[in-house]
């Protein structure tokens, strides 16, 4: 009688144990940048292109409703692909827009922004990639859409694509926010 | 003489400032190291970032060189990484109240078996 209790016992730990671990199994172990989301815009420092003694923070962002910073480099062809509707979103009048320019020369990020227009209103330098890992970026092209309070309403890795633009118009256009 | 033993005392100053240059170096290099090999990758996910040789594998690792030099213990870094980019991040995670049974596992199941060789035995002890 008291084998089989001890039996039951440790057949019963040994089922317990597989079903806690297979627990373990079904966490979505993929990253997703919507963790991010509702979050408040970590500080970060950055350099103007256009004058070394001009710092661009999260103090820059200012007299908006909404915020974008978008994380962009010449050398990077997933960015060429997203400009036009960088270009169209810088026309918005409840929006501006902050350019991290991400391991970049000066010269050919200037040279990009002559050949493709300039959506933004300031830019940063990130010369060795700090200022994008301040912002929890992932990489280039990145773009975060932020409210007047600075907390994250949605992030983009990747280009933009016609869809991403669309959600961001409506945020904008329905003053919503889906934090 | 006395010329002589001078130059020999400055030779060994001069080394063993070298030889303590690059033992700091060596420990901080050791640092960045221990602490990239806890680092997810998140963009080569399965790879720790000391593994990986991605542009955001070496960004990580310059922030975590910069803000060891900043004076930052390897806890405010893991914060500042969890901050960022969430849990996830850490290979190791932290005890939590979601995974304290996780952690105390393989404690519980050696308390348990300790009990039960230690019954085993004494049951033996007392029939022998």
């Amino acid at each position: 009688m008291i084998k089989k209790i001890q039996f039951g016992i440790l057949f019963l730990i040994i089922i317990g144990s597989f079903y806690f671990l297979s627990q373990g199994l079904r966490i979505n172990k993929k990253f997703s940048p919507d963790k991010n989301i509702g979050v408040e815009l970590s500080n970060f420092s950055a350099p103007s292109i256009f004058n070394n003694e001009i710092m661009i923070t999260k103090d820059s962002l200012k007299n908006k409703k909404f915020y974008i910073i978008n994380i962009w480099a010449s050398w990077c062809s997933p960015c060429r692909e997203e400009h036009p509707y960088l270009m169209k979103l810088s026309r918005e009048k409840l929006l501006k827009i902050i350019g991290i320019n991400y391991k970049d020369k000066k010269n050919y990020a200037i040279k990009f922004l002559k050949k493709f227009g300039n959506p933004y209103s300031e830019i940063g330098i990130d010369k060795n990639g700090i200022v994008s890992i301040d912002l929890g970026s992932h990489g280039v092209p990145e773009t975060i859409l932020l409210s007047e309070e600075k907390i994250i309403i949605a992030k983009f890795v990747g280009p933009l694509s016609k869809n991403d633009y669309i959600k961001i118009i409506k945020i904008i256009k329905n003053n919503e926010s889906i934090y | 003489m006395n010329l002589y033993i001078k130059k020999i005392f400055i030779l060994l100053l001069i080394l063993n400032c070298n030889l303590s240059i690059a033992f700091s170096e060596e420990l901080f290099d050791s640092r960045i190291k221990k602490i990239s090999k806890n680092i997810r990758c998140i963009i080569c996910q399965g790879q720790s970032i000391d593994d990986s040789n991605s542009d955001f594998a070496l960004d990580i690792k310059n922030f975590i060189k910069i803000k060891l030099n900043e004076g930052l213990s390897e806890k405010q870094i893991y914060e500042l990484l969890k901050n960022k980019y969430g849990e996830w991040i850490v290979f190791k995670p932290e005890l939590s109240y979601s995974n304290y049974l996780l952690w105390s596992f393989p404690y519980l199941i050696f308390l348990i078996g300790g009990v039960y060789i230690f019954i085993k035995i004494r049951r033996k002890i007392i029939k022998f």
